[in-house]
């Protein structure tokens, strides 16, 4: 296992999980990008927690495929859902704009090396959720493309 | 679930009447369709006068909860189909169907609840979209409707109680987005839209189309 950093670095890169009810679609269920809402806090959820991409080892597309085999193996991947990456500072820099102070830092779990959350995310703010969906999280993969 | 009858001349127990401030907002059409979906909101339901005992919904098995939800948003919109287009209405049921799909289901979900999904209705049949929304939902079971017109976004969040809130998103070359955000009651919604050109987003023709100011 890599040592444990605090804050993820401005360059690297996380992956978020998104279910299908979150996933932004036209009148025909054809998938066009995310909902705010699939960046929301639930409540009593502290921080969002997303996968640090540059944890794993390899070129893009190996790192991509060792998140979601990740993702894969700690929580219930339903076929339809997707995936959402984002740069660090393009985050950071769509919440500061909306008048938040994030951070992005290194949470590994017991069966998640790679876990990492978004701290200080404010739960209800539309245009901040908003800005993360369509401008932050610019790179969708969706589940079913993945071997 | 496909098993609800759809029949528009089901008897209805009318509740209580609409608040004034829709009354005034609403054409006498709409105030008459938000007095039907109330008072269906307030009839207590055949099953609800059982005598033995009922699981609450939070232990009933998944399915049950899925397909009750489903029920109810669909005898809701029953109540309201004479003034729904059938196509309109048969693919509405086939998204509120996908959403609800239990091989979908994310756990800790709440599914669509009636009163956010009254509101939704309210406010399409007071907007009279000519495009159809994406529908999603909220972890709470709030309905989320979501036009895209390129790459600009209208979305709406229908809360309990006739309120909605919104986010749009307009973008131009080379520079940072636009986003306007409101929270309104359901009979300011096409009014607090307007100012963004409503035709951008629920006309057939805006599909794809640039937003001019």
């Amino acid at each position: 296992m890599k040592a444990k950093v605090t804050n993820l670095p401005d360059e690297d890169h996380v992956m978020r999980y998104v279910s299908w009810a979150r996933l932004r679609r036209d009148e025909d269920d054809n998938v066009l990008g995310f909902l705010g809402e699939a960046f929301q806090l639930r409540p009593g959820e502290e921080s969002l927690s997303v996968n640090w991409l540059e944890y794993f080892d390899g070129d893009r597309d190996t790192k991509i495929r060792m998140s979601v085999k990740t993702f894969r193996e700690t929580i219930t991947v339903r076929t339809k859902s997707a995936f959402g990456i984002g740069n660090v500072a393009k985050i950071k820099e769509i919440c500061r704009a909306n008048g938040a102070s994030v951070r992005i830092v290194y949470e590994p779990t017991d069966d998640n090396p790679s876990h990492s959350g978004i701290r200080r995310l404010p739960r209800d703010d539309l245009s901040l959720l908003e800005g993360l969906a369509a401008d932050a999280f610019v790179e969708l993969l969706q589940n079913t493309a993945i071997p | 679930m496909s098993g609800v009858v759809f029949h528009p001349q089901m008897p209805t127990v009318l509740g209580p009447t609409v608040p004034p401030r829709l009354e005034e907002a609403f054409s006498a059409e709409t105030n008459e369709i938000a007095r039907l979906v109330a008072g269906l909101r307030n009839q207590p339901s055949p099953a609800s006068l059982r005598s033995e005992p009922r699981l609450a919904p939070d232990e009933q098995p998944l399915e049950t909860r899925l397909f009750d939800a489903l029920a109810a948003v669909k005898i809701l919109t029953a109540q309201v189909a004479m003034h729904l287009d059938g196509e309109w209405r048969r693919k509405l049921f086939g998204q509120l169907d996908s959403l609800h799909d239990p091989e979908e289901w994310e756990a800790g979900d709440e599914p669509v609840g009636p009163s956010s999904f009254a509101t939704f209705l309210k406010a399409i049949l007071s907007i009279r979209p000519e495009r159809r929304p994406g529908l999603g939902l909220s972890h709470t079971g709030n309905i989320i409707a979501a036009w895209t017109t390129g790459r600009d976004r209208l979305t709406i969040e229908f809360l309990p109680n006739d309120r909605v809130r919104w986010v749009l998103a307009l973008y131009h070359d080379g520079e940072e987005p636009d986003r306007f955000a409101g929270q309104t009651p359901v009979s300011r919604l096409a009014e607090g839209i307007t100012p963004y050109h409503s035709e951008h987003w629920f006309s057939h023709e805006s599909k794809g189309d640039e937003f001019t100011r």
